[in-house]
């Protein structure tokens, strides 16, 4: 380390080929009268190549001329003076000059490429281990880990990784970092960052990994190579960051579609073993029911009520066996036109036994078109929303129906003067198996499907539905739009 | 009245079966059972029932193939019960040839009305006499092609009075979209339905039904029309 650092000083490095010189003149002058002066030159291009492959290219040229100068000076007739009496040594002087120049610098040449390839060697070397290290990690948390202590083992300096999103990030140098796409800092004069460097690389569209490289050492500053090292850094990390997440999506991916098959096949067997003995009940209470005058009263309210209840569970069997169809994703929209009024009007009637005293009133906002729907889907819609409804008000309750349409949509709307959504509910009943934290009266009966089905089908058919309450009248509306078709080009 | 009408129960759930039986007794008919498809076949030769109450999940054949078969040789009237809510297997069930249906699970007095509906039917095309439909003030003479409504004679076009004709032929009856517009438009019926649902509409507006609280004209979604009666 000492020698390679004394051997970087110019200063160094020339004195170093004066001394070879040297080296190679004490070692001719005990041959000078016993070997003949034109041979010792070979000496001399021995240090200049020496010279060539420690020092670089100046030092060999010095060196190839002090050597010519030298074999003069000691070794030509007379000694010790730069004359000489012999005309060929004008001869030797130039291939020797010539010689060491040619060898010198092609040696030189050939050190660097070795030194550089040397370099490389080792980079490779590095960026192996760090790919092969990376990739026995398990999870972008021990990725991370390992990157810090390994980047920071190798450029002896403090590592601090940042993940951002591109959208979210505020701190000035990770966005410029980011933005720029280079390394930001270290030549950068920025105000409030005296040493660190910033090194950004994508993970995905918005989500950055950014290194931010703090050097212990004095000199605080990285060489061009250094820092294209630690882009290549970033850069294996962030794609190893993004296969790991890649992994892990699709890991969780296919545990979460393996439960959701599995429950819709137990949902869509369940209930239709439940049908079977439901359509068995439901026959003989009703059987049982005509002989209400030969029971005693209290026989009859007891059966009464079984019924009732029976409906129930008929209503929640038939509602899970919609959600499962639904939920399976494979629901099949069989779509015809239809006029929604008269998809409402069948949802009507078929409430008609449950509505009690309540009032259904509608209101049209001009001529409304055909809509392109599943009509027996809609129609469940429309019933779950008025069942809704229902039990959400009085017996003497008021549920409004009203119908418009836009450019795009038609939208209908059902509202009821019940007791409303609690702020913040909007959103979560649509949500499976919630009902609103008001609905504890069992009474009420909601299934907490009802609206959840309500979403799918909307959904399914390109619309949306809402839920509010009205304000300042008391009750709660729903809303929903099916997109009108798209005008034939014919 | 001394002849009970026959009914021939095809289900291959006991318990069912029993109910059906007990609730037809009931109801002064004369319920006769099957338990698959062969058996169903050899009663309705040996009994000649006057109406089928068929379910479509039989262990032996499909359903809609002892419709198809059954519409070859008789008219007899068929109730079809179904455990899957299916409009499609409604609809292809009608086209088949049933001449109604029931989703399980349902009540007693449900399969009662469609039962009534059916035999009147029946009775109806049997004996060729019905020249006349009366329903809530809607009043149509087949014979003479007038159609009153509270005594006035309302105008229709052919194709909003051969709906209503078709519907009220059928009084009670749901009849598919395809059936409709088979009646009406003859085997160049488009896919397209909604030419069926604009002149359903008219016809609406004429007979002052609304849609959305019919007293006529039943929108059954997915299915078909029905005419109330």
């Amino acid at each position: 380390m000492q020698v390679q650092t004394l051997l970087k000083s110019n200063f160094a490095r020339f004195a170093t080929a004066f001394g070879i010189v040297g080296i190679c003149t004490i070692i001719c002058l005990p041959l000078r009268d016993k070997v003949a002066a034109s041979s010792l030159p070979m000496i001399y291009i021995i240090g200049v190549v020496i010279a060539a492959s420690k020092l670089g290219i100046g030092p060999s040229i010095f060196s190839s001329i002090l050597s010519v100068i030298a074999f003069n000076y000691y070794f030509t007739q007379p000694y010790h003076s730069l004359d000489f009496y012999d005309n060929s040594y004008y001869f030797t002087f130039g291939v020797m000059f010539i010689t060491s120049l040619l060898v010198g610098s092609m040696t030189a040449q050939m050190s660097k490429l070795l030194d550089i390839s040397r370099k490389e060697e080792k980079e490779t070397h590095i960026l192996y281990d760090f790919a092969l290290g990376l990739s026995t990690q398990n999870n972008p948390q021990k990725m991370m880990e390992f990157a810090r202590d390994f980047i920071g083992n190798f450029f002896d300096a403090q590592i601090i990784f940042h993940l951002k999103n591109k959208k979210n990030t505020t701190e000035k140098l990770i966005l410029l970092a980011i933005n720029s796409n280079e390394a930001i800092g270290n030549s950068c004069k920025i105000e409030g960052n005296n040493s660190s460097l910033y090194v950004s690389a994508k993970i995905d569209n918005n989500d950055f990994v950014i290194l931010q490289t703090i050097p212990n050492f004095k000199n605080n500053k990285f060489t061009r190579s250094q820092i294209i090292l630690q882009q290549t850094f970033v850069s294996l990390l962030s794609s190893a960051l993004k296969s790991a997440k890649a992994t892990e999506d699709a890991a969780r991916n296919k545990i979460e579609s393996e439960n959701e098959k599995l429950r819709n096949v137990l949902l869509s067997s369940l209930s239709h073993d439940l049908r079977t003995p439901l359509t068995i009940m439901n026959g003989k209470i009703s059987n049982l029911l005509k002989y209400r005058k030969s029971l005693p009263r209290d026989g009859v309210n007891e059966l009464t009520s079984l019924w009732h209840q029976l409906q129930k569970l008929q209503n929640f069997v038939a509602n899970l066996l919609r959600m499962a169809s639904i939920s399976s994703g494979n629901l099949k929209l069989n779509t015809e036109y239809y006029t929604i009024a008269e998809i409402i009007g069948a949802a009507i009637l078929r409430i008609e036994d449950t509505k009690g005293n309540r009032k259904i009133l509608n209101s049209i906002d001009g001529q409304i078109p055909l809509v392109n729907v599943d009509g027996a889907l809609i129609e469940q819609v429309v019933l779950n929303l008025l069942d809704n409804a229902i039990s959400h008000t009085n017996d003497d309750g008021i549920i409004k129906i009203e119908l418009c349409h836009n450019s795009r949509n038609i939208v209908i709307c059902i509202k009821d003067d019940g007791n409303g959504i609690e702020d913040g509910q909007e959103k979560l009943i649509f949500e499976r198996f919630k009902t609103t934290s008001s609905n504890h009266d069992s009474q009420k009966g909601g299934t907490g499907l009802g609206l959840a089905i309500c979403k799918g089908i909307i959904e399914a058919h390109g619309g949306t539905i809402i839920a509010k309450s009205n304000s300042p009248q008391k009750g709660a509306s729903f809303e929903f739009t099916l997109p009108l078709p798209k005008v034939k080009n014919e | 009245m001394n002849n009970k009408a026959k009914i021939l129960i095809i289900e291959d759930e006991l318990e069912i079966r029993k109910f059906l039986l007990m609730t037809l007794r009931a109801n002064d008919y004369n319920p006769i059972e099957a338990k698959n498809g062969r058996e169903a076949i050899s009663q309705i030769i040996g009994n000649n029932p006057d109406l089928i109450i068929l379910d479509l999940g039989l262990p032996d054949k499909d359903g809609q193939e002892i419709i198809i078969e059954l519409r070859e040789w008789c008219k007899i009237p068929i109730i079809v019960l179904s455990a899957r809510d299916s409009e499609q297997e409604k609809v292809k069930a009608l086209e088949n040839g049933a001449d109604d249906y029931l989703t399980k699970p349902f009540s007693a007095a449900e399969l009662m009305a469609r039962i009534k509906v059916a035999l009147r039917n029946s009775a109806k095309q049997n004996s060729n006499v019905s020249h006349l439909y009366k329903f809530n003030g809607l009043e149509i003479d087949f014979a003479a092609r007038l159609v009153k409504l509270e005594g006035k004679e309302i105008k229709l076009t052919p194709i909003e009075y051969k709906l209503l004709t078709t519907l009220a032929h059928n009084a009670g009856k749901v009849i598919t979209h395809t059936q409709l517009m088979n009646a009406v438009w003859g085997k160049r019926a488009n896919d397209d339905n909604s030419y069926l649902r604009i002149h359903t509409q008219h016809l609406r507006e004429k007979l002052n039904d609304d849609p959305m609280n019919p007293k006529f004209i039943i929108t059954i979604p997915s299915v078909g029309y029905k005419i109330a009666y």
